[in-house]
């Protein structure tokens, strides 16, 4: 399994320079409007499209062929995606979280951090709807989900969560007990997908 | 002993269907699988390879009957037409992730090998020729002591003098004992340097599967005037050409007279004229 999850940060390698370019450019937005919610944005963005391109290109190489006559079984194969998905998602949730207490050094950093785990924990939900369709009906075909759960998730996430989260009172932070709700109910989903996609992909046919 | 034993095998699409295949490959042999375009070639390498899934059949490989393990995948060696490795990463990639999938993988082994088939180790697969391609996935296939090597039309599209190369590592590949190779190609006169058994596949049944030499030992290739065609029978006419000087029959051996012109048929001959046959 380290083998094909090296495969996949590979991808990053590929394309840190225009990650890199970008995070700069967003940082700077983010400091000079005082709003870090295109910061937070990046988030859910980068993790997608950097997830979304190794779908791609695993489709054009027709990689899960490929790999299926590698030691490696189905649902291996699943849940490398869910574990790089999930890792990657973590990861810029950190590097966002230093990012935005540089640029909002005013504001709490429970509060800040609260953001960047709400923003995770909708990443990957997102992850959650995302994949089955992805495994079932290829890249290409679930694009129109993708463009549809993904315009709602900005919607609601900078129309309404980051207002919400960013002018809360250090007082009135979530009960604890909600969080940690919040953060198994987000885990059931995500595993829940992922043995909905091991499934999927166990009856498919991968032709050479 | 049997490398792989395909029994019963069934495999149902809505436009085409493998039907009842039976095959043997024997360890110390190369099989090569001819047919024409949609004959299920790919199909049957497919449901060898676990890729799809039989509806009927059993398919043995290693004395490891049923779903392929991991355990007996540590011992094939692939190399499909369309599926590669991605775009992205290099050889020195390769050599790290299949470090990490292979017990018995050799790193010298594999870059020994890209040193001989000049693949640099540094540049992304996007960057490499179609021929670059296939030696790279063949690399990888020849660089874990693999008991089986099955390709699927590894060679279209390349270069005769490519082509030459790959053969020669497969003639090398079976120099080690208890070996044995399964390929399709379009190319026959590729399998009629490597081969030692030839299968034919078209519609989705086997036609015959022999030992090469025998095989085309067994036909010959008849230019017939029309007075002799008229004094054949039909039924000793495997395929049939009427060309605009001539008309070659392809016939069994035992069935040439004297005085019919005939030679040893090429194993492409043999397949057009059966084709031809089978359509009549």
């Amino acid at each position: 399994m380290i083998g094909l999850l090296y495969k996949e940060f590979l991808i990053i390698r590929s394309q840190s320079k225009i990650y890199l370019a970008l995070l700069v450019v967003y940082g700077l937005l983010g400091m000079y409007t005082r709003n870090s919610g295109f910061l937070v944005a990046m988030i859910a963005m980068y993790s997608l499209i950097i997830n979304l391109n190794i779908f791609s290109y695993d489709e054009k190489n027709k990689w899960m062929t490929y790999a299926l006559t590698l030691p490696a079984n189905r649902s291996e194969l699943v849940k490398i995606k869910y574990i790089f998905s999930s890792i990657l998602t973590v990861f810029m949730g950190i590097l966002i979280l230093f990012v935005q207490m540089f640029i909002s050094s005013s504001t709490p950093f429970a509060q800040q951090a609260l953001t960047i785990l709400v923003t995770v924990l909708i990443t990957l939900v997102l992850y959650a709807l995302l994949y089955p369709f992805i495994f079932e009906l290829g890249v290409e075909m679930a694009r129109i989900m993708m463009i549809i759960v993904f315009v709602l998730f900005m919607l609601f996430f900078i129309g309404t969560l980051s207002s919400m989260t960013l002018s809360m009172d250090l007082l009135q932070l979530p009960d604890p007990l909600i969080l940690i709700g919040a953060i198994l109910i987000t885990l059931c989903l995500y595993i829940g997908s992922m043995f909905l996609s091991i499934h999927i992909v166990s009856k498919k046919d991968y032709n050479a | 002993m049997n490398s792989i034993t395909v029994s019963n095998l069934t495999k149902r699409y809505p436009t085409f269907s493998l039907n009842n295949i039976n095959l043997d490959i024997e360890s110390g042999t190369v099989m090569g699988l001819i047919g024409e375009n949609g004959a299920g070639k790919s199909t049957l390498i497919n449901c060898i390879l676990g890729l799809c899934h039989p509806d009927e059949g059993l398919i043995d490989i290693l004395g490891d009957p049923g779903s392929l393990t991991l355990e007996t995948k540590q011992h094939l060696g692939i190399v499909l037409e369309s599926a590669m490795l991605p775009d992205y990463i290099t050889m020195n990639d390769t050599n790290i992730m299949m470090k990490h999938l292979y017990q018995h993988w050799h790193p010298q082994q594999f870059f020994d090998y890209c040193e001989r088939f000049e693949l640099p180790l540094k540049q992304a697969f996007s960057k490499f020729s179609r021929g670059m391609k296939m030696k790279a996935v063949l690399a990888v296939a020849l660089s874990h002591d693999a008991q089986i090597l099955i390709l699927d039309e590894a060679t279209s599209g390349l270069d005769p003098i490519v082509r030459d190369e790959l053969l020669d590592l497969l003639l090398d590949f079976m120099n080690t004992e208890n070996r044995a190779i399964l390929m399709s190609s379009h190319i026959t006169s590729d399998l009629e340097k490597v081969s030692d058994t030839i299968t034919y596949i078209h519609q989705g049944k086997i036609i015959f599967s022999a030992v090469k030499d025998d095989l085309i030992d067994h036909y010959r290739l008849v230019q017939l005037t029309p007075d002799q065609l008229e004094q054949i029978d039909p039924a000793q006419l495997i395929g049939l050409h009427h060309g605009e000087f001539n008309i070659a029959a392809l016939m069994e051996i035992e069935h040439i007279l004297p005085d019919y012109i005939s030679r040893k048929p090429t194993l492409e001959e043999i397949m057009l004229y059966m084709n031809r046959g089978l359509k009549q």
